[in-house]
């Protein structure tokens, strides 16, 4: 769908200004706006937004996705897609909830749910790179086989593990200083994920990929190892939110996590990086994680009718990708 | 014939023969039968499959055999899998379709060879044997009644549907709105919202809930299936609301049996498997007995008066 589209398409020229554009700097304010504004709103209409509980609420349910938002990002920073992430998030969470019914100790459940995780995203990554596969076409063939494989591996049945591990629900359900865990566990995976962008010859790369492949190549950088580290990252930050959900619903269900990594996708453009690679980044996604999660928190708190809500979320993210095309053709413009 | 041999399970009785000796060897063939399931991606259809394969085993074994396919939700691999089962001599085909439309030919031309046809949960688009299923607008209107005695003719509800526009979805929101208009126009339905039949938006639809209706302003929850009832639970339960708010779900889970037990769910309503049923039927076709064209299967009620009968029997 967008990777042919990103392969063809010539980005501008690196000058400061879209090099600060591309760290994400500019846009990120003005998404602040929009989200302040729908707070506004959203407090004028329904006084009780602003209410502690409903504001931690509102933060944990922004965590939980947000953590496949930021993988996505560095993922679609190389103008890839990442399809499977709800999968791989099901195959990892049956996984652990079954060592966990089976009283297995909590930290061999936490390393082979990253594990599980870690090795289908590389397994995305090499196919990727070495296959030269499309990225749409290998994470849609691993979004399939996950689904299947999470299947198989329940037996179709959703796996309880309540009485079985009670101290793994702090990961999902407790809290640390005031906020919930996932939160945290969200915050440090996005201040990770901004430095690696900003501060390392990984993150300068996952940008110079993006932009152009073959200027990339040409000035000495490793491409393929550059696409098969934010596949295996995607990966593992999926195997990271299935430790998260199974601990929050006490159950990994076959159908954990389905539609993902879509949220994903439009957390991160409305985040405002472009699904062309090269432009964006994490600041703009955790702010787009917090729009999708506050509009479908208004909308609930509103009482809109569910069928509404399904077309009002569709409209934000044309809207969100007009705007981005309406910028991109004015900069090139100029 | 190289896909069918892949997946199919023939089970031969010949060790349980082997094990009761003493029972008189019948020289007449058995009696073949053949069960085309449409997909197993579920629980529900897993145990479909499982129960009455297992009543198989222990009641007609001797007397007859059984082949099972999984088209793997695919209506091309299950005309290819019911084509297989005919060319191998089955008498009779239970079969549960993928699609009504996709599989209609295939099961014509098997009433018209001759061999008895029953059909499980979904139809198809000509005549069979017999049709045996569960009826979701009678789930939809049981739930309705149960929930207006509950709350005494009074209260509001917030209704948690599953995959928007699926039949299953429909019916069990028409009846139950429908029952609810008629029988206690006093409860209103004042919050809608679309879980998909899976637990984690449910558990988000409902902590969103919680923050718009205060304590007292929400008396149930009526999900439609158990997954979602036991993810509004886990919302509920976090939140220190589960004494204010009633879960009501559908299907029969062995979790939301537990649930009940713990006095954490109200009730739920059992949607049948259709199982050992679509076997015991199938023997009764064998034996000759007619049966009628279409049997709707009941659907049980469990609440806390009841549940101990129930606890072990969900999936």
């Amino acid at each position: 769908m967008t990777d042919h589209a990103a392969r063809s398409a010539s980005p501008p020229a690196p000058t400061l200004l879209s090099r600060l554009r591309r760290l994400g700097a500019l846009r990120a304010s003005g998404l602040i706006w929009v989200l302040l504004l729908m707070i506004i709103v959203a407090v004028i209409y329904k006084p009780t937004f602003i209410n502690p509980s409903n504001l931690v609420s509102v933060a944990r349910q922004t965590a939980l996705f947000g953590i496949v938002a930021i993988g996505m990002t560095m993922v679609i920073l190389t103008a890839g897609i990442d399809l499977s992430v709800g999968s791989i998030v099901a195959v990892a969470g049956v996984v652990c909830a079954t060592m966990l019914d089976a009283g297995m100790p909590i930290w061999s459940v936490v390393i082979v749910g990253l594990l599980i995780g870690a090795t289908l995203g590389a397994i995305n990554g090499i196919v990727i790179v070495i296959g030269r596969v499309p990225p749409f076409i290998m994470t849609l063939g691993m979004m399939v086989i996950g689904r299947g494989l999470a299947m198989t591996i329940s037996g179709g049945h959703p796996v309880h593990f309540r009485e079985a591990a009670e101290s793994f629900a702090w990961l999902g359900q407790g809290f640390l200083l005031g906020l919930p865990v996932p939160v945290w566990v969200f915050l440090l995976v996005a201040a990770s994920a901004f430095f690696v962008l900003r501060y390392t010859p990984f993150g300068r790369n996952i940008y110079a990929v993006g932009s152009n492949p073959e200027a990339a190549r040409l000035s000495g950088i490793n491409v393929g190892a550059t696409i098969f580290g934010v596949y295996l990252i995607s990966g593992f930050l999926a195997g990271l939110t299935a430790l998260v959900m199974i601990s929050r619903l006490t159950v990994g269900e076959p159908v954990l996590a389905t539609g993902l990594e879509l949220e994903a996708i439009a957390m991160t453009v409305i985040g405002g990086t472009s699904l062309f690679g090269g432009e964006g980044g994490v600041i703009g996604t955790i702010l787009g994680a917090a729009i999708v999660t506050v509009l479908a928190n208004m909308l609930n708190l509103f009482g809109v009718s569910p069928f509404t809500q399904q077309i009002v979320k569709g409209f934000i993210i044309v809207a969100a990708v007009l705007f981005e095309t309406y910028r991109r053709n004015r900069n090139s413009a100029k | 014939m190289n896909t069918l041999g892949r997946t199919v399970l023939v089970l031969t009785a010949a060790a349980l023969l082997a094990g009761t000796a003493s029972v008189p060897t019948i020289a007449q063939d058995k009696v073949k039968i053949g069960f085309s399931q449409g997909t197993m991606e579920s629980s529900w259809r897993v145990n479909m499959v499982e129960r009455n394969k297992k009543w198989f085993d222990e009641n007609i074994a001797d007397k007859a055999e059984l082949t099972i396919t999984n088209a793997e939700n695919n209506a091309s691999k299950q005309v290819t899998d019911v084509e297989g089962l005919l060319a191998s001599g089955i008498e009779i085909l239970v079969i549960s379709p993928v699609t009504a439309d996709a599989l209609t030919p295939v099961v014509k031309q098997a009433m018209d060879a001759g061999v008895k046809v029953l059909t499980l949960d979904r139809s198809v688009n000509t005549p069979v044997t017999s049709h045996i299923g569960a009826d979701n607008i009678l789930i939809g209107n049981t739930a309705g009644k149960f929930v207006c005695e509950l709350l005494g003719g009074e209260g509001t509800v917030g209704e948690i549907q599953g995959v928007a526009g699926a039949s299953a979805t429909v019916d069990r929101h028409d009846a139950f709105n429908a029952t609810i208009a008629k029988e206690c126009p006093g409860v209103k339905v004042v919050a809608d919202g679309i879980g998909d039949y899976v637990r984690e938006p449910a558990m988000r639809l409902t902590e969103d809930w919680i923050q718009r209706f205060p304590e007292g302003e929400l008396d149930v929850i009526y999900a439609h299936n158990d997954g979602m009832a036991l993810g509004a639970v886990a919302a509920l339960e976090a939140a220190g609301r589960l004494d204010d708010v009633k879960v009501v779900g559908i299907d029969g889970e062995e979790a939301a049996y537990q649930a009940i037990k713990d006095g954490k769910m109200a009730a739920t309503f059992t949607y049948h498997f259709v199982a050992p049923e679509g076997m015991m039927y199938a023997w009764d076709i064998a034996q000759g007995k007619t049966l009628d064209a279409k049997i709707v299967l009941p659907t049980a009620q469990i609440d806390a008066t009841n549940v101990d009968e129930f606890l072990g029997t969900g999936f």
